[in-house]
């Protein structure tokens, strides 16, 4: 594995919610190599998206963040605001699953662009202007100069998402963090924007963290995926490893809802998720698993090293990497 | 037009009342923005139309009756009734857009604060807003003006005073969600200061419902300051000014004499009509198109 970019320890993020605890995240470790294109997958409500915004600690005020998160070997957790905003979007950029809600219907798209980049790197206003319009070029939108600057709602949907890239890219992040970039646009659009990606991030030499639930795209675009489930990392590893040989039951039945083509038949994971408003003793997905054990509601599992680089929370692991 | 498909009828052409019942909603607001820009030209040009002068009083022409000369008729100081009508625009509507622009450039930010940071900021703003509504309003105007002297920089003053907490509340209230929208999370994203967010992401898209607010809310001030003046605050005569106006003709209403009340009576309530309308038709305009 190459070098680590970025190292997560016992992440936990709480909310209180009146006199309740929502557990979103409960002790995620991991860690993104630098360079690589690690993909985060896991349903709705796995923490992917928390973990994300926990990097950048853009949190409601209801939270409460524990762990380390180490960038470039820097903590964020302990840095302070004005630190930490030259972190964000200069350092770190990241792509919103809405393209076109995630632009400021009031600004044209030209000077959100500009504004991001005057805020990282202290350039004029004209400069930054010039700039913008050659990142809208770079990210594939014809006349750019003209399009800089329309607003928003002229855009559509996979010219917002390009536009967005073309912000996230403009101040040349070595992280670059893409939640869901491809929902909501049609399969033609989804290639075209998922390969834009791939092409700024090879470009920059930055790395990604693709966040998706569409596991043909980690296929396709990532070499390194990290499947969570209720707030904790289940299996790691290389793509080919993890698709292939899954070591972690929950993998393994995720991959068979995508398999399956019966078309009469709706394929699930039968079961429902973990109350999030209780603490865990056991293995989150004990509940669901058709291997389960007594000691998968008693004790959580520890990541076990399956193959080189390849980690699966399983008490069964072996067993199920060689099943 | 291409011809119909096959066996539709074409319906009967309406009849010219029932059109005129049916005006449709951008004609409404053209009509009414129209009369408004009318109005408001009327007042701006005032000084270059062919009138008499609004404040020179004239002993031997008290309450004359409309003439040619006097198309208005006069008041009981000998002023010209249509001269001072028309000038009376500018006194009426300069005190009421200001106090409400006061009160919005005021108000808004306020109400941006207090929505996007909530917490103690919020509590305290929106305490001082409470507090600055639980006073009766024509009392405290009153009140203030008999201490603080009849001026119109204090009648603009305790106008803004009313109008502050109506927009920082609507701001606030239209903040809450946008905290949460994808692109002042993006906003952040991008590494803005939480000040830059609330001024150059959020206060901006608030301000659709403050538009759609702020005739309404002109047309209340220049109720406000026409009410006051009526009771002698406020403007004072010989300024052009339609309560103050009113007041001097009333006594002589009962004479027979309207014209010196009845003409800025008139005046007063066309513009308040069309301030609530353009105000409506606004707010109508802006739920379509959430």
């Amino acid at each position: 594995m190459s070098v680590s970019l970025l190292q997560i320890e016992g992440l936990e993020l709480q909310f209180r919610v009146g006199r309740e605890t929502v557990y979103a995240l409960r002790g995620v470790d991991l860690s993104v190599g630098a360079g690589t294109r690690t993909a985060i997958v896991g349903e709705s409500g796995s923490g992917k998206t928390a973990l994300t915004l926990s990097l950048l600690r853009l949190l409601p005020p209801n939270a409460q963040l524990r762990g380390s998160v180490r960038f470039r070997e820097r903590e964020l957790l302990t840095l302070d605001e004005a630190e930490l905003r030259q972190v964000r979007g200069g350092q770190i950029a990241m792509i919103f699953q809405h393209a076109q809600a995630a632009l400021n219907p009031l600004l044209p798209v030209g000077r959100q662009i500009a504004d991001v980049c005057r805020q990282h790197s202290g350039i004029g206003r004209a400069e930054a202007w010039e700039r913008a319009v050659e990142v809208l070029a770079a990210t594939g939108i014809q006349q750019a100069v003209a399009r800089a600057r329309d607003y928003p709602h002229q855009y559509s949907g996979g010219m917002a998402q390009r536009a967005l890239i073309a912000m996230a890219l403009v101040c040349e992040p070595q992280l670059l963090i893409a939640d869901e970039p491809t929902s909501g646009l049609d399969v033609a659009v989804q290639q075209q924007v998922l390969a834009l990606v791939e092409q700024v991030v090879a470009r920059l030499d930055a790395t990604l963290l693709l966040i998706t639930h569409d596991l043909a795209v980690v296929a396709d675009s990532c070499d390194q995926i990290i499947v969570m489930y209720a707030g904790e990392v289940m299996e790691t590893g290389a793509t080919a490893q993890v698709l292939e040989r899954p070591a972690n039951p929950y993998t393994a039945a995720l991959l068979a809802c995508f398999e399956q083509t019966d078309e009469a038949r709706m394929p699930f994971i039968p079961g429902r998720t973990p109350d999030m408003r209780q603490p865990l003793t056991g293995c989150s997905f004990a509940g669901r698993c058709a291997m389960t054990r007594d000691i998968c509601h008693q004790q959580r599992p520890q990541p076990l090293e399956v193959a080189p680089g390849h980690f699966s929370a399983c008490h069964f692991a072996q067993e199920v990497v060689n099943a | 037009m291409s011809a119909l498909a096959g066996g539709q009828t074409i319906p009967e052409r309406p009849s010219l009342l029932q059109r005129m019942m049916r005006i449709n909603g951008a004609l409404r607001v053209r009509l009414n923005l129209g009369l408004l820009a009318l109005i408001i030209l009327l007042g701006l040009l005032a000084p270059l139309l062919p009138l008499h002068d609004p404040v020179r009083p004239n002993p031997l022409h008290r309450f004359k009756p409309p003439s040619t000369e006097h198309p208005f008729g006069t008041d009981g100081n000998g002023m010209d009734v249509l001269s001072r009508t028309i000038h009376a625009i500018r006194t009426d509507f300069a005190l009421a857009i200001s106090s409400v622009a006061l009160g919005i450039i005021v108000g808004a930010p306020l109400g941006a604060l207090s929505g996007y940071f909530g917490g103690r900021l919020d509590s305290v703003i929106t305490r001082i807003t409470e507090v600055f509504q639980g006073f009766p309003q024509i009392l405290f105007g009153m009140a203030v003006l008999a201490a603080a002297g009849n001026t119109m920089v204090n009648l603009v003053l305790i106008l803004a005073f009313y109008n502050v907490p109506v927009y920082s509340k609507m701001v606030r209230s239209v903040t809450l969600p946008l905290r949460e929208a994808d692109f002042v999370q993006a906003a952040r994203v991008a590494g803005n200061s939480p000040l830059s967010v609330v001024f150059r992401h959020v206060l901006p898209n608030t301000l659709v419902p403050v538009f759609s607010q702020l005739p309404l809310s002109c047309a209340y001030a220049a109720q406000m300051i026409a009410g006051l003046s009526f009771i002698g605050l406020g403007v004072a005569i010989p300024t052009p000014e339609w309560g103050s106006m009113i007041q001097l003709g009333a006594n002589q209403l009962v004479f027979g004499k309207w014209w010196a009340s009845i003409f800025p009576g008139l005046a007063l309530f066309i513009s308040v009509w069309l301030l609530n309308n353009v105000s409506d038709l606004f707010g109508s305009l802006v739920v379509r198109r959430g």
